[in-house]
C-alpha cells in the first residue's frame, strides 16, 4: 500500500521453487545443498523424513539448552534448600540432620523437571524465532498450498552463493519443479499503528493501578479493618493470652510452667543460677525448683511456714544478721510460697550452703558497667549510690521515723567484705529481711554483674595505692594537685 | 520370507547350545558341591537365588513387553517382538530351576527363608518371633508353594499363549490373531502386575520377614524391565553380528530400545529412591532395619555403587540421541546395565546371609551360580529359537515396523 507513497521497488528477498511431490523436493534439496547454498528452507504439508539431511540442517541445540537449564535447576533446588534449611531456618525435623540430602532430592528433582520444561518451551520459541507476526512468504498466493498439497524450496538472496541469474537457472533446472516464484519483502510499514500504541500504553497504565493501590495500602495507616483476601494465620483457632479457656479445669489459657521443668534454651548452669557449688544435690534441686518453677504452694508442714506476705521494699543491714543468714537453701522448697519470703530469722542452725567464692562470670569492663547500671537502678534507692546504706528511700524513711523501718545495710561493713560472692548473689535473688528478692526482675548474669560491682564499690574503701596502676596513679596525682 | 536364512538361527548356535548347557550343569553342580561342604548351606542358597532371580527378571521383563506391545498396538517393535517372545519362553526352564529353592523350603529348610523355622512360630520356643508368627498364615511352606505354582503357571500360560499365537500367524497370516492377542493383553498385564509383585514379596522381600515395603514389587519390576531391554539389545546385537536380521532391525529400532533403556533407568532410580525416602523419613524400626543392614560392613559401598552405576552413569550415558542411535555404544551400556542389575539383586539378597553381619564377599559360588544358571538360560533360549523365524513374518504391522523412522 505504501509503494505509491515511497515509490520504491519492493526488495527481492528470495526465490521459491514449487514442487508437486516430496521426492522431487528431496532431490532438489540435495542438489541445492550440493551447489553450496546454506540459507535455504523447505516447506511441506507434512513432516518429511530425510529433509534435514537433504537440506543439511544442523541438529538442534535445544537438548543442550534443556540439559544446561535442567542441571541449573538441580543446583538451584539444592542451594535453595541448603540456604533455607541449613542456614536461615535450621529446624530439626523428625530427628533428621538440618542438612540431609535424601529429604532434598524430591525438590531438586521437581526443579530439574520445571527448569527443563520451561527451557523446552522458551527454547523452542526462541529457536523458531517465535512469535513472528508476519512472514513475506504469506504474501505469495501460491504458498497457501504449502499446508495442503504443494512443496516449496526457498533460497535467500543473502546466501553467499546467490547470483541473480545463476540461482534462477539452477531453480529452473530442478527436476519436478512446477514453478519458480520471486518473493518480495513485505512493503507494509514496520512500525506499530498509532491506535495500537495508544491502546497498549493505556492498558499498561491501567494495569499499574492495582499494584500502586496495593503498594499505597501497604505503607499507609487506615481506620477501617483491612481487607484480608488471604487470611494466612491472622484468624485462627487459638487461645489468646489473658482469656478464659474452656479446655482446662482452672479456666486459664496461659498455662503455668510445670514445676521442675526448664524450657529449651533457658538452661542455666546451676552454679550460675544459685550461687551454690553443688556438693549437696538436695539443696541445689531445691534452689532450682524454687527459682525457676512457679511456686505452687509446695506443701510440707515446715516449721517455718513464714507468712511470707511481707513483701518488703526495703532492706536491712546485711551485716548484722548472721543468724538470719542461715535460711537459704533448705527451707526454700519447704515454704515454697510466693517469692522468697524474707529471712526466717533465727532458725535452728541450718548448715551454711557451699557458696560460690567468686562470681562465676568473666569480668570485663562491660560487666562492671552493666553491674553499675543495674545497681543504680535497683539497689541505689536504698543502699545509696556509694553503698553506704543512705539511699533516698532510706533517708525518707528516717525522716518519717517509720517504726517498722529497718535501715538498709551499709555495703562497706567488715562482715560483708568477708562474705562469699554466692551469698551476696543469693541475697539479691531471694531478698533478706525487709529487702525483697530480685530474682524475678534481674536475670542471673545481671545479678552477678551487680555482685561484681558491689565488690568494686567495696574496693573504693579498702584498696591500697599499690593496687592502682602506675598510669592511673599519675593521673590521680595530677588531678589531686 | 519364512525360508529366508537371514531370519533363522545359524546351525553353529546348536553347538553353542550344547556347550552352554554342559557348562551350566557343571557350574551348578560345582556351586552346590562347594555350598554343601561349607558348614552352612545358607550362602549357596542365597547366591543361587540371586542368580536365579537375575535371569528370571529378564524373562519377566520380556513377559511384560509382549502384552504391552499388543496393548498399545505398537508398530515399531514388531521386528523385535519375536526375540522378546523367545525370552519369555525361558520362564519354563526357570520354573524347573526354581525347584532348587522350592524343595528345601517344602522340606523345612530355613537356611534361605528364616520364616520357615517352626521355632519362630512357637510361643514356647526360645526363638519365638512374634512378627514372624503373625505373618505365618502367609509365610508358610505350603502356601508358599501354592503361590509359586500360581506365579509360574500364570507366567507360562501368558508366555505360551502369546508365543504360540504369534507362531500360528507366521503360518497363516491371520490378522484376527493380532486382534485376539490385543484383546487378551490387558488381562495379561493385570495378571503380570499382580504375580510379579507378590513373587518379589515372596522370594526377595521375605528373606527378611520383619521388613516390608509396599513399593518393593514396583522396584523389582523396574529392574526387570530395565534388564530386559538391556538384554534384548545385546541379543539383537549378537544376532546382527551373526548376519541375522541385518536390514530388518535398524538404527531406528536401537534408538527406540535406547529410549526404553533410558526411561527405565530413570524409573528404577525414581522407585528405588521413593522406597528409600519414605523408610528413611518415617524411621520405623521394622523398616529401617533392612537399610541399616545394607549400610554396614562394607555394604554402603555397594549402595553407593548402585546410586552411580545403576542410575547416574547410565542415565547420562544413554541420554544422548547420538549414543542411542549407535548400536555399538548402546550395546556397551546395555552390558554395563546388566552388570549393575546383578549388583542390585546382590544388594537385595546377599546382606541377608547370616543377617548381614558378614562383609560382602563375592566368591566362587557366586560365579558358579551365574555361569550355571546363565548357561542353562542361554542354552534354553537357543533351543526355543531354533527352527523359528526370528521375526513375526506375517504380522500385519510388520511393514510399519520395517519402515520405522524416529522423529
Amino acid at each position: 500500500m505504501s509503494e505509491d507513497t515511497n515509490n520504491t521497488e519492493p526488495k527481492l528477498i528470495g526465490l521459491m521453487a514449487q514442487f508437486d511431490d516430496p521426492d522431487s523436493l528431496l532431490a532438489a534439496c540435495e542438489k541445492v545443498r550440493k551447489a553450496g547454498y546454506t540459507k535455504t528452507d523447505a516447506y511441506t504439508p507434512f513432516p518429511l523424513h530425510g529433509i534435514d539431511e537433504a537440506l543439511g540442517i544442523k541438529p538442534t541445540i535445544l537438548p543442550w539448552i534443556v540439559l544446561t537449564l535442567g542441571v541449573m535447576g538441580g543446583f538451584a533446588g539444592l542451594g535453595l534448600q541448603y540456604i533455607t534449611n541449613a542456614e536461615w531456618y535450621p529446624f530439626i525435623i523428625s530427628a533428621k540432620p538440618v542438612w540431609s540430602l535424601p529429604a532434598n532430592i524430591p525438590v531438586i528433582f521437581e526443579l530439574v523437571i520445571l527448569h527443563s520444561a520451561i527451557a523446552v518451551f522458551l527454547g523452542m520459541l526462541a529457536l523458531n524465532k517465535l512469535p513472528t507476526f508476519s512472514n513475506p512468504l504469506f504474501r505469495v498466493p501460491e504458498f497457501a498450498r504449502a499446508t495442503d498439497d504443494k512443496f516449496f524450496l526457498t533460497i535467500d538472496v543473502n546466501d553467499e552463493k546467490y547470483k541473480p541469474n545463476k540461482t534462477r537457472d539452477l531453480m529452473d533446472g530442478l527436476a519436478g519443479q512446477t514453478d519458480v516464484i520471486e518473493v518480495y519483502e513485505d512493503p507494509s510499514p514496520a512500525e506499530i499503528p498509532k491506535i495500537i500504541k495508544f491502546v497498549g500504553i493505556g492498558a499498561a497504565v491501567v494495569a499499574l493501578i492495582p499494584p500502586i493501590l496495593l503498594w499505597r495500602a501497604y505503607y499507609q495507616t487506615s481506620t477501617v479493618p483491612r481487607i484480608n483476601p488471604i487470611r494466612d494465620m491472622d484468624i485462627q483457632l487459638r487461645g489468646d493470652t489473658q482469656t478464659i479457656s474452656p479446655v482446662f479445669a482452672d479456666g486459664r489459657t496461659m498455662r503455668p510452667r510445670i514445676p521442675g521443668t526448664v524450657a529449651r534454651g533457658e538452661w542455666i548452669d546451676p552454679i550460675m543460677l544459685t550461687g551454690i557449688v553443688p556438693d549437696a544435690g538436695k539443696q541445689n534441686v531445691a534452689f532450682l525448683q524454687d527459682d525457676e518453677a512457679p511456686k505452687e504452694g509446695d506443701q510440707k508442714p515446715a516449721a517455718e511456714e513464714k507468712p511470707a506476705e511481707e513483701k518488703p521494699e526495703a532492706d536491712k543491714p546485711m551485716a548484722e544478721d548472721k543468724p538470719a543468714e542461715a535460711k537459704p537453701a533448705d527451707e526454700k522448697p519447704a515454704e515454697g510460697k510466693p517469692a522468697e519470703g524474707a529471712a526466717p530469722a533465727a532458725q535452728p542452725e541450718e548448715p551454711e550452703p557451699n557458696w560460690v567464692k567468686i562470681a562465676p562470670i568473666t569480668v570485663t569492663r562491660a560487666t562492671l558497667e552493666r553491674g553499675r547500671n543495674r545497681y543504680n537502678i535497683y539497689c541505689s534507692v536504698c543502699h545509696g549510690l556509694a553503698g553506704d546504706g543512705d539511699g533516698l528511700v532510706a533517708q525518707r524513711a528516717l525522716q518519717l521515723e517509720q517504726p517498722t523501718w529497718i535501715p538498709p545495710t551499709n555495703l562497706h561493713t567488715d562482715y560483708l567484705l568477708t562474705q562469699p560472692d554466692g551469698k551476696l548473689y543469693n541475697t539479691i535473688t531471694h531478698g533478706i529481711r525487709k529487702m525483697k528478692g530480685y530474682g524475678d526482675q534481674i536475670p542471673a548474669e545481671d545479678r552477678w554483674a551487680i555482685v561484681t560491682y558491689v565488690r568494686a564499690l567495696q574496693k573504693t574503701r579498702t584498696g591500697t595505692p599499690e593496687e592502682i596502676p602506675a598510669v592511673e596513679m599519675k593521673e590521680l596525682e595530677i588531678k589531686g594537685q | 520370507m519364512t525360508d529366508d536364512e537371514s531370519i533363522r538361527l545359524n546351525p553353529a548356535w546348536q553347538s553353542v547350545r550344547l556347550v552352554a548347557m554342559a557348562v551350566g550343569v557343571l557350574a551348578l553342580l560345582l556351586a552346590m558341591a562347594i555350598g554343601m561342604t561349607q558348614e552352612s548351606s545358607s550362602y549357596f542358597f542365597h547366591s543361587y537365588l540371586t542368580s536365579f532371580v537375575y535371569f528370571l527378571s529378564i524373562s519377566l521383563g520380556a513377559l511384560f513387553f509382549v502384552p504391552i506391545h499388543h496393548l498399545t498396538r505398537a508398530g515399531w517393535s514388531v521386528v523385535i517382538r519375536r526375540v522378546a517372545e523367545l525370552l519369555s519362553q525361558n520362564l519354563i526352564p526357570m520354573a524347573i530351576l526354581f525347584l532348587v529353592i522350592l524343595f528345601p523350603v517344602l522340606f523345612g529348610s530355613h537356611s534361605l527363608f528364616e520364616w520357615n523355622d517352626p521355632a519362630k512360630w512357637d510361643v514356647n520356643s526360645a526363638h519365638y518371633d512374634q512378627l514372624i508368627a503373625h505373618k505365618s498364615p502367609y509365610l508358610n511352606p505350603i502356601f508358599f508353594t501354592i503361590r509359586a505354582i500360581v506365579y509360574f503357571g500364570t507366567w507360562i500360560c501368558i508366555a505360551r499363549y502369546f508365543f504360540l499365537n504369534s507362531l500360528a500367524q507366521d503360518g497363516n497370516g491371520d490378522k484376527q490373531i493380532t486382534l485376539k492377542l490385543q484383546k487378551w493383553s490387558s488381562l495379561a498385564v493385570v495378571l503380570f502386575a499382580l504375580t510379579v509383585t507378590f513373587a518379589s514379596f515372596d522370594w526377595l522381600m521375605s528373606l527378611d520377614p520383619h521388613w516390608f515395603s509396599t513399593i518393593f514389587g514396583v522396584y523389582f519390576f523396574a529392574g526387570s524391565a530395565l534388564s530386559f531391554f538391556a538384554f534384548m539389545t545385546v541379543v539383537i546385537f549378537l544376532l546382527q553380528r551373526d548376519g541375522k536380521m541385518a536390514n530388518i532391525v535398524t538404527q531406528e529400532h536401537y534408538h527406540d530400545l535406547g529410549k526404553y533403556t533410558f526411561g527405565f533407568t530413570l524409573f528404577w532410580g525414581y522407585i528405588a529412591f521413593s522406597q528409600f525416602l519414605l523408610i528413611w523419613y518415617a524411621n520405623i524400626p521394622e523398616e529401617t532395619g533392612w537399610y541399616l543392614r545394607r549400610q554396614e560392613h562394607g555394604w554402603a559401598t555397594v549402595a553407593i555403587m548402585l546410586i552411580f552405576g545403576h542410575f547416574f552413569l547410565p542415565f547420562f550415558g544413554v541420554m544422548s540421541r547420538h549414543i542411542r542411535r549407535n548400536k555399538y555404544i548402546l550395546t556397551g551400556w546395555a552390558v554395563f546395565i546388566l552388570v549393575m542389575h546383578y549388583v542390585d539383586l546382590y544388594y537385595i539378597v546377599m546382606p541377608q546371609v547370616s543377617h548381614g553381619t558378614g562383609v560382602p564377599s563375592f566368591g566362587l559360588i557366586d560365579v558358579c551360580c551365574i555361569v550355571g544358571i546363565g548357561g542353562l538360560y542361554i542354552s534354553s533360549l537357543i533351543w526355543f529359537a531354533t527352527d523359528k523365524p526370528l521375526v513375526p513374518v506375517k504380522d500385519p504391522r510388520l511393514s510399519e515396523s520395517l519402515a520405522l523412522q524416529n522423529h
